[in-house]
Parts: C-alpha cells; structure tokens; sequence
C-alpha cells in the first residue's frame, strides 16, 4: 500500500528532530535558496523538499523512474491533486474524534480506536475511488504499481469486513474471553472469543437474574471486586485494543507518507511553472551512467535567476576530459557559474527538471565543494593548515566517481606552491576516476596537470563591462581588478595592483 | 505427614570434601584476605555470579593436599563447556524450585499454593534428571562429579522420587491442557469449563494486519505480575476447580504430601557448586580478556616453587583493576631461600608482588586455579599477612604497637606450614628502630620454619646470609622515570635508582650547582 514514488526501497520520511546533514556543498552551492523556491511558503512542505534533496539518487535508472513519475503527476494534477487532499483529511481523522486520545485502559484504546477508524473508513472509500480513475491511464510505472495495489487492498469486500469487525467490537456488554492457567493457576493469557450474538436479553437484566451456573457477581459495593472485574475484562481486550490502535497508526502513517509523496511531486510540478513564468529555459535531464562530465547549454545560475531577472544561461562541456579548469577575471561570474553547475547536477540527480534548455550528465556518487572561506583571515599560516585540512576531509569522503567542484584552491599560499598543490590532488583525482570543475586564479594550472582537461574563461567585455559569458580559452595572466577597481573608484588605481606570480 | 526424605543408606557424596578427611581451619584470616585483595575479588567474583557470599568458602579450604587435588579435577571438569552447561542448568533449575517454594510461603493454604509447590517439585525433577543425563554425556572425570553421577544413578530410581515426579508430571500436563471460557458482563462473570476453538483476536489482528504500512508502538497495557491471585482470581479458580473436582483434589493432595521437593545432599552440591562455578566463570571471563591462568601442580616441600607469568588478581577482574596497567612477573623459590626479601623505588610494583605471593598460596590451598601460565606451588597450612596501614592508629606509638601485637601473633602460629607475608614493616617508626625490629621478627620466623616474604626499603635486610633471596623492582634503563613494573631476582640496589632519578630531572649535585650559579 505504500506509495513509493520517490525510492523503489525507502519511504519519504523527514527526520523527525528535522535535521538532515546536508554537507558543505549544500552551503557552498547555495541550495537552500533552491529549496526556498520549491517549497514556497508552505511550512509543511519544506522538510518534504529538503528530505529529498539530502539525498540525491546514484542510478540513473531511479532517476528516469523519478522523472516518468513527475510527468505522470503533471498530466493528472487534478487526481493527484484530489487524493493529497484527502490524505490531509485522513491525517486529522484523530484530531477529530472525541475520543481519539485515548486513556491508558484497553478499553479506552479500543473504543477510541475504533472511533477514528470509523472515520477512516469514509476516506479509504474515497482514496480507493480516486486511485481507480488515475489509474485507467497512468502512465509511470511506479504510478501505475502503487494505484493498483491501492485498488486490491481496499476493495469493498475487505472495507466491508473490516466495518462488520468494527461494529462487533464497539458492543460493550457481555464479553467472552478465552484463558488458560497460569503459574500460580490464575487466568492466563487471556485472550478474546467472538461473541455469539447477545446472550443478556433485556429483562434477564431488569430482573437482576444471570444466565448460566458457576457465575460469580461482585455487589455494587464491592470496589475491588469492580476493580479486578475491570482488569479481567482489559486483559481479554488487551491483544485486539493493540491491533485497533496499531491500526490506527499505520493508517495515519499510510495516509501521511501518501501526503508527503504526492506533495512534493506537486510541488516540482508547481515549481518547475513558476521557473518558466520568469523566462527560465526548465528541461528534463538525460542521465546516463557511462558518460563522463556535463555537457548543458542555456544553463541558468538559480541563485542569481531567483532573486533577480539578470541570470546569464551558459554553455558548457566538460565531457572530453577528468578535469576542466575555469578562469577569468574577478567579479566575472566565475563562482555563480560553478554554482549552477553544482546546483544542475544536484536537481538532476533528484529527478528534478533543471533551468537549461539541455543538460545531459553522468550519474556521480557525489557532489563536493571545497570552495574559498572568508577572506578577512588573517592568519595566514592557520588558514592554510584549514584549507588542507578540508582537502583531507574531502579525500576521506570520496567515493569512486565524485564531482569535486575547487573554487579558489589555496588562494591562502603563494601561486607556485599553490599551483602544484592542485595540480597533484587534481591529477590525483582525475587518476582516480573523479572529474573536477576547478574555477582558479592559478593561470599556470593547466600546464602542470598531469590529466587532461578542458579550459574555459569567463568573458571580458570590452570597457570592462561584464557580461558573465562563459566560453573555451586559456588562462590569461591577469585577473583584472583593476576593472573593478575602476568600476568601483571611477579611475585605474594609481599603483598597480600586484599581478599574480605564474609558475 | 509423609514427608520426602531421601534413604539413608545411600553413600554421600560431596564436591568439595574427600571421604573421612577431617575439615581444616580457615587457611588465612579476615585480615590477611583483606591484604591480599581477596576479600575484594570474592565480592566481585560473588556479585557476577549472583551469589550471596563466597568468603565463608576460604573458611573451609581442602584439608590435605589430596582434597585439594580433588578439587582441582572438578575445575578442569568446568573447562568442558559440556559439563559447564550441564551444572548451570542444573543451577538454575535448583534456583527455579527454590523461588517456587519462596512464593509457596506466602500464601495459606490454597489452590494457589498448591500451584507453586507443583512448580517447585517440577523444577527439581527436571533439574536432577537432566543433571544426570548431562553429567553421562559431559565427559567429566572428576571423581567428584562421579561419585555424584553414582548417587543420583541410585536416588533417581529410588521409589519415592519416581513416585514424585510422575504424579508431577500428571499434574502439570493436566493443569497445562485447560482451557475455559470467562464471560465478562456488567458485574458479574461466569466461568464455563469449555472454551471455543476460534481464535477471534488472531481474526482481528490479521484483519487489521493489512495496514501494516508505517511504524507503530505497542499499544498493550502490560500488566505487572501479580504477586497472589485477587479475590476474584480466587473465586474464579475455585468455580473452574469445582468443575474439575478429581484434578485439583489430586493438586492438593500433592502439595499437602512434598511440602519440600529436595533431597538434602542435592541442596548440599548445590550450595557448593556456586563455589565452583563463581571461581570457573571468573577464570574463563579472565582468560577471554587476555590473562591466562592454570591449575597449579602442587609440590612436595623440598620441590622448587615456580610460577610464570603470574598476575594479581584483583588488578586482572575487570571491575576492580586497571587493566592496562597489569605486569605479569616469574616467580620462583628454592626450597632452602626461606626469606624473600624485595627492594627497590617506589611505585615499583612490590606490594602487588607481594600480594601475587599470598595469592597463589591461598588459591593453591583452597584447590583453586591461579593467574598464571604455569605454576608449581606448596601446599600451604596457612598464610599469614601484615600489611601497613596508614589510618590504623592515631599516634605513632599506638600505631607501632598494634603492628607489634599483629606481628607478635603471627609469630606465635606460625611453623613449617605458615607462608608470612610482611609489608613495609614497621615502617612508622625510624630506619634504625624497623632495622633491628625487623632483623628480630625475621630471625623468630625463620626459627619457627615459616617462609617469610618481606617488602622493604630496608635493603640491607637482603643482605642476610644464608636462606635469603633478594627481588628488586626493576626500571627502565634509558628513562629511570619510567616504571617497569617488574620484579626481578637481583642483589638489592640501595640508592642507584633515586639518583638516576633525580639526575633526569636536573637535581644531581653537579647540574644543581651550575642551575644555581647565577
């Protein structure tokens, strides 16, 4: 009966204490404003979306399987829409009942239990309904699965058994119960009978006379005597108040993963418009597990895309080599561009669209950042132990086939250390079947790889104006600050500022 | 009233006692097992084992070096997991009966209580049977658990315990097949003999099993056991009994006739099977952790006593030591070295030494394994200690004079038989008095013939001729900082060591001097 649309093995569920370990990456590729966009202001929601984000998939089969699933939601957002609803109906069956918090007694258990699974009856009706009309022409196969089993399982035959179960436990009154002797031959195991209709007939009552020898009666009086009556008659109960209010649970639970499945494909869905609405190129991405790199075109850089109306889209292709060295000046976009890549390939691997007009990829193991911290450190020696003490974390955590996403490796030491350090770990990575976008000031880089890598600059404008165009080229050996420089003073500063040393 | 005895012309077997051998006296007193740390370890030993005290134990060690043989074999026994399994089994069944029979007594006499002297004699029928049967398929060899083998032969063909235990049996399969209906209404309940066959919860539960999506918790009340039945249970019980008149009048019969089950030499092993046991759980959970132990040979007295790689024992149990730090030391005495005299800087390790000593000797006595990879060692009649102790006394003079009184009582029983451990002997008064004290003390030991073990920063004291062997607590050559924890045979070293130590700290004279020149 589980829905499961987002993994064929695993249900959607968000940490209960609400937190998910994310990553540095998920900070230094600025994913939380790609949450934001997706979950909207919709509080509920919010964990749904980042549950799914905190754990992108490593087959590109789940990723097709994912995607077929969206496109099925978007062509039934009506049903879809209808059956979320009624699960946030279902989810409150027990805040509706008067007595579905119920005491500690069995008898409290069961007869609250089977106040709000009366209530669910109606919704189980519903949601069976509901699922028959989607189904007749689903079209992705976990769809498909996931509303025919809901079909089978709450056909009238069985939701008519289970109301028959219902109405002959709510009877309060004479109760048979089935035991055996105990080791201090006390009844032991109690455990219920059915009942055989009523055996009490009205007047038996009025008259006070109990059927049947061997019957003992407590006197009104007789408190203990109640007492231990009451007991007796909570043991027999014990085992079917368990089943009921277990049932319960599983309901609430049923109906609120239900809920949370459907939520968050109506939510990509919703987002995916909402990207379109403000211009933004949205494709659905091929995935494949052989392939090496990203080859995208008109990629735009959400972070810039969703708080302004100023995205450049780029072109890229890293695929012809492990490694792809991007440079150019400072300010020019060099960062947002690695942003957009990280961030494409992370919604890819969700199953989510991606803001280009094409993205094709391979399927990676993981996405990691080590990009610049802040720069107001003035330790320099301490920033530099940091820095390769991060690169040490990083080497622990790899797996075969990552996407290491540098940004601004060991700007903390001068270039030729600098220069080499990177070219050893970057060959080190690309050797060992890893591919590395590696945005840098290091101009001589890509002379002292070992690997082969691609190279791309960040476009120069003429009058130092920037566009934020990414396209192939070499390093120039210059980053232009004084263009900002300019920007910001409004003249070239009068003593130059100190190009970097090449190798 | 017949009350179960079991025949008296059976021989009596005991696992801790040869035949006709007279019981002996406590091989050390409270205060020599406090020294030696053992008083500990036995509580350690008894708390693990979940028994109440195995100090009274020591009060009767094996009375000959024979019985102390005898035992050893019941231990090597316990190396079989066989025959571990078989006796704790058989433990548990004992404790199983004994709990039934605790219960019993607190009730009247009832339906109830009947019950529980079933269960105990239950219990115990099942305990000996299958103590029997285990102890033929175990292997043992002891000739302790076979002479019980033999006896139990003997007391499980008996009449009267067949007689027991199949009128048990009946009962219980019986009571067991019951089934009655309770019908539960509003202030009453009738009791029906019959019950019905349909399981209706297993209808419901498997009904409602098909939502079994998510996670649930367990909704049942869970009801804490009763001590006695209720008035409504009793009631309830004698309704149902008054429908089953002929099996709860045979119940009460029962319980009237075995009011106690257990044959008075099976409560006897029993109770000294905990010895066992507790001692062979220790050894094994010992062992698992890294630190080997043995059954010492016992020598004869002109034999050399050797032990290698012997440990404290309170230092190896893991609820009372600091594990990392344990040093195993050899140990060895010639017959004619009568005094054992062990020097060397503090913290060397010499009262653990010390204590290794008195350890082995007791453990050896009592016919007890040892922390050791292999060990020879004497039968011992007694083993005696003084150790300092630093809040004895409030004055000096007082504190001098409890340790002469102690002293001057272990030099009166002590003889051939006696191993004397001493401990920084009178270490409160000055250097010159403790020498000519001690000298004395040691030279009226050695007359007696007892084996005296001495820690001493009295180094001249190794220097006596004759039966004396000198011991020195060793450090590390390099770095005289660093302790080694071991104790080797050497000629005592007077004042080597606390120069070695104070020159690595600068505090020589030389260094000194030219630190203080300014």
């Amino acid at each position: 009966m589980k829905p499961r649309l987002l993994w064929s093995d695993r249900d959607l569920i968000p940490p209960e204490d609400g937190k998910l370990a994310m990553g540095q990456a998920w900070d230094d590729l600025d994913m939380a404003v790609i949450l934001d966009a997706i979950a909207g202001d919709d509080r509920a929601l919010r964990p749904i979306v980042a549950t799914v984000l905190a754990s992108p998939l490593l087959d590109a089969d789940g990723i097709r399987a994912r995607q077929a699933v969206l496109v099925d939601v978007t062509h039934h957002r009506e049903q879809a829409e209808a059956l979320r609803d009624q699960a946030q109906y279902a989810m409150e069956a027990r805040r509706r009942s008067s007595s579905g918090f119920y005491g500690v007694y069995p008898s409290s258990i069961l007869h609250g239990s089977i106040s709000v699974l009366k209530d669910l009856m109606g919704s189980m009706r519903t949601t069976r309904e509901l699922a028959e009309t989607w189904a007749a022409d689903a079209t992705a196969e976990r769809v498909q699965q996931w509303l025919h089993e809901l079909c089978f399982a709450l056909d009238d035959m069985y939701l008519d058994d289970v109301d028959a179960h219902l109405t002959r436990l709510d009877d309060r009154e004479e109760l048979p119960v089935v035991a055996r002797l105990g080791a201090m031959n006390e009844g032991t195991r109690l455990t219920l009978a059915a009942g055989k209709g009523r055996p009490r007939h009205w007047w038996s009552r009025l008259l006070g006379a109990v059927p049947g020898k061997h019957t003992i009666r407590i006197p009104d009086r007789d408190e203990g005597g109640a007492r231990a009556l009451g007991e007796l008659r909570d043991k027999g109960i014990n085992e079917v108040a368990n089943a009921l209010a277990q049932a319960v649970d599983y309901l609430l639970a049923f109906f609120s993963l239900m809920h949370r499945e459907l939520a968050f494909y109506l939510a990509m869905d919703r987002w995916r418009d909402l990207c379109r609405a403000r211009g933004l190129a949205m494709c659905q991405p091929t995935l494949e597990d052989g392939a090496r790199g990203i080859y995208a075109t008109g990629l735009s850089p959400l972070s810039v895309a969703l708080r302004s109306t100023s995205a450049v889209p780029n072109d890229i292709d890293t695929s012809a080599a492990p490694i792809a060295i991007i440079t150019g000046p400072n300010q020019g976009g060099k960062t947002t561009f690695l942003r957009a890549l990280g961030q494409g390939q992370w919604l890819a691997q969700i199953g989510a669209p991606v803001p280009a007009s094409l993205w094709q990829s391979t399927v990676f193991d993981g996405v990691f950042s080590h990009f610049k911290q802040a720069e107001d450190d003035t330790l320099r020696h301490g920033k530099f132990d940091e820095e390769l003490l991060r690169w040490n974390g990083l080497v622990d955590a790899l797996g075969r086939r990552a996407l290491i996403l540098s940004n601004e490796s060991f700007a903390t030491t001068d270039a030729r250390e600098a220069t080499d350090l990177a070219a050893t770990l970057f060959d080190a990575f690309a050797n060992a079947g890893h591919h590395v976008v590696a945005v840098t000031h290091l101009t001589g880089l890509a002379d002292a790889l070992t690997a082969s890598c691609t190279q791309w600059r960040v476009e120069r404008g003429d009058g130092g104006e920037r566009p934020c165009r990414l396209y192939p080229g070499v390093a120039e050996a210059t980053s232009y600050a004084q263009d900002i420089f300019r920007q910001v003073f409004g003249s070239t500063p009068a003593l130059s500022v100190k190009e970097p040393t090449g190798p | 009233m017949p009350k179960f005895v079991s025949p008296p012309s059976f021989l009596v077997p005991s696992v801790l006692h040869l035949e006709g051998v007279p019981p002996a006296g406590p091989v050390a007193d409270r205060a020599s097992l406090d020294d030696l740390q053992l008083v500990r370890w036995l509580d350690a030993v008894a708390e693990q084992a979940g028994v109440d005290d195995l100090k009274s134990f020591f009060s009767v060690p094996a009375a000959s070096r024979e019985e102390a043989v005898y035992r050893q074999e019941v231990f090597r026994d316990l190396g079989a997991a066989a025959v571990r399994r078989v006796m704790g089994a058989a433990m548990q069944a004992l404790r199983e009966c004994e709990l039934a029979h605790e219960r019993a007594s607190g009730v009247g006499a009832s339906l109830e209580l009947a019950r529980y002297r079933l269960t105990a004699a239950s219990a115990y029928v099942a305990g000996v049977r299958d103590l029997r049967n285990g102890l033929l398929a175990s292997g043992a060899t002891s000739r302790a658990l076979g002479s019980l083998g033999a006896y139990l032969d003997r007391y499980l063909a008996s009449e009267p315990f067949l007689r027991m235990a199949n009128r048990a049996g009946h009962l219980e399969a019986a009571l067991g097949a019951i089934r009655y209906t309770l019908r539960v209404g509003p202030g009453y309940v009738t009791v029906d003999a019959d019950a019905p066959k349909e399981d209706y919860a297993k209808v419901v539960v498997e009904t409602f099993a098909r939502f079994r999506v998510g996670t649930s918790k367990d909704y049942r009340t869970a009801y804490r056991p009763a001590s006695h039945l209720n008035g409504l249970e009793e009631r309830i019980l004698e309704e149902l009994a008054s429908q089953h008149e002929d099996l709860f009048a045979e119940l009460a019969s029962f319980a009237r006739e075995y009011e106690d089950p257990v044959d008075p030499v099976m409560a006897q092993f029993g109770s000294d099977m905990h010895f066992y046991l507790a001692v062979a759980d220790c050894r094994r959970e010992s062992e698992r952790l890294g630190h080997p132990w043995t059954l010492p040979e016992i020598i004869e007295d002109e034999a050399p006593m050797r032990v290698r790689d012997a440990a404290d024992l309170a230092l190896i149990h893991p609820r009372l030591g600091a594990m990392d730090e344990v040093v195993r030391n050899d140990i060895d005495r010639l017959p004619h070295e009568h005094l054992v005299v062990i020097t060397g800087p503090n913290q060397a390790g010499k009262t653990t030494f010390a204590r290794i000593w008195g350890q082995l000797h007791i453990l050896t006595r009592m016919g007890c394994p040892v922390p050791a990879t292999d060990a020879h060692l004497p039968f011992m009649r007694l083993v005696d200690t003084h150790f300092e102790h630093a809040e004895q006394a409030a004055t000096q003079q007082g504190k001098l004079k409890d340790d002469l009184l102690r002293v001057h009582s272990i030099v009166e029983r002590s003889d051939r038989g006696s191993l004397v451990i001493l401990n920084e002997l009178f270490a409160s008064t000055t250097a010159t008095d403790a020498f000519v004290l001690s000298q004395d003390t040691l030279d009226r030991l050695l007359a007696k013939g007892a084996v005296v073990v001495c820690v001493t920063f009295l180094w001249e004291l190794a220097e006596r001729s004759g039966a004396t062997a000198s011991w020195v607590g060793a450090v590390d050559p390099v770095d005289p900082r660093r302790r080694t924890y071991r104790i080797r045979r050497a000629p005592p070293e007077g004042r080597a060591h606390t120069e070695a130590l104070a020159a690595s700290y600068g505090l020589t004279a030389g260094s000194l001097a030219s630190r203080l020149a300014r």
